[in-house]
């Protein structure tokens, strides 16, 4: 397991290496290209703070009103049969819906049960490995003004439950 | 849709506050919450701004070409009927490259371009055809190099590993997305019949 802690801690600088070395040989001006970049980030993180508070702390206080330990209680039976953990179930209702309410949910567990626990690696795993299916299929059918997109909806949720499991065993498989 | 998440998130817990007795918890929670999100938007600000500024420099050498040029012999693979000399073949890859690198603002315009000229050439305008399909659930499906966000939020909470997590995620990303190709064409398939 040596390789894959030393694997996750390099790829990251490694690849930026790649990267300025290339803008380099091809004779860029990549300090300014990054600055460009940073000012386009600022603007997203900017255009994001908003959604974020109002979410994070309609998710706070769902939490301490204990409605999420209700409804885990609820799921768990079902998560049981597929070994998953129940304190994920508000994660999974909610991931198709919406990105920055489950980012908003992925950090309170983080926050409530440890980063590196079990939950926290879970929850960091399926948050990078799955989309909100159904935003994503709506935004992009609505474009066409297609409105029978119930096979894509019913394929791209078994594909996020897919992606759930998969990041349960790859935390059984050690790979994070 | 969030408006109604948001209101019925804030409604259920106080009630559910009311009557559990949990009322104090989820008055406190309020503000413990405004605090972690600004502790929150801070790491993602650092974050969120040195990446796209590294995929900047990516968007604008020959390494973007690279990568597209590497996606396309799985692009003609996974839909069928196409080629280099298609419509949308352009931005389906323009498309998927910015989804890898992480470029959320780069990819949806290309992606919606991509749907529009898929649809010019779909037979029935009620119902999606199959490259439609395809590319919708491409898209849902979440393939990225690095997974930033969650990295800077783990980073954020103070992780001995903040990037820990890479390996898996590439792991459970690629699964899902072999398992939607499957599932998909083996729905085709059954919409032949």
């Amino acid at each position: 397991m040596r390789f894959i802690e030393y694997f996750s801690k390099t790829a990251i600088i490694f690849f930026i290496l790649i990267i300025v070395l290339y803008g380099m040989k091809e004779k860029k001006n990549v300090f300014s290209l990054f600055l460009q970049g940073v000012i386009e980030g600022e603007k997203i993180v900017i255009e994001l703070f908003p959604t974020l508070l109002a979410l994070i702390v309609s998710v706070g206080m769902l939490n301490a009103s204990g409605v999420i330990d209700v409804i885990s209680k609820w799921i768990a039976p079902i998560l049981n049969i597929f070994n998953i953990n129940n304190k994920l179930a508000p994660l999974i209702l909610l991931r198709p819906i919406s990105g920055s309410t489950t980012t908003a949910i992925a950090t309170n567990l983080m926050k409530q049960y440890g980063v590196d626990s079990s939950i926290g690696l879970i929850s960091s795993c399926i948050m990078g490995a799955t989309e909100t299916t159904i935003y994503v299929v709506s935004i992009y059918s609505s474009k066409v003004n297609i409105k029978n997109v119930k096979e894509v909806i019913i394929i791209g949720l078994i594909a996020d439950f897919i992606g759930i499991l998969a990041s349960c065993m790859a935390y059984r498989l050690q790979l994070i | 849709m969030l408006n109604f998440i948001w209101c019925f998130f804030i409604v259920i817990s106080i009630i559910f506050g009311i009557f559990k007795g949990t009322c104090e918890n989820v008055n406190s929670a309020i503000f413990e919450s405004i605090e972690s999100t600004v502790s929150l938007i801070i790491t993602l600000f650092g974050s969120i701004c040195f990446w796209n500024g590294v995929m900047n420099i990516v968007k604008n050498t020959s390494l973007i070409n690279k990568i597209k040029k590497a996606l396309k012999p799985l692009i003609k693979i996974i839909f069928k009927n196409m080629d280099e000399n298609d419509n949308a073949f352009e931005d389906i890859s323009m498309n998927i490259t910015s989804n890898l690198l992480g470029l959320g603002n780069a990819s949806t315009p290309c992606g919606l371009k991509a749907m529009e000229k898929m649809q010019k050439e779909n037979p029935n305008k009620e119902k999606l055809s199959n490259n439609m399909m395809l590319f919708i659930l491409i898209n849902t499906a979440s393939i990225q190099l690095i997974p930033t966000t969650i990295i800077s939020i783990r980073m954020g909470l103070g992780s001995n590993n903040p990037s820990g997590i890479i390996l898996g995620v590439w792991f459970a990303s690629i699964v899902t997305f072999i398992s939607m190709l499957l599932i998909t064409k083996f729905y085709f398939k059954l919409r032949k019949v």
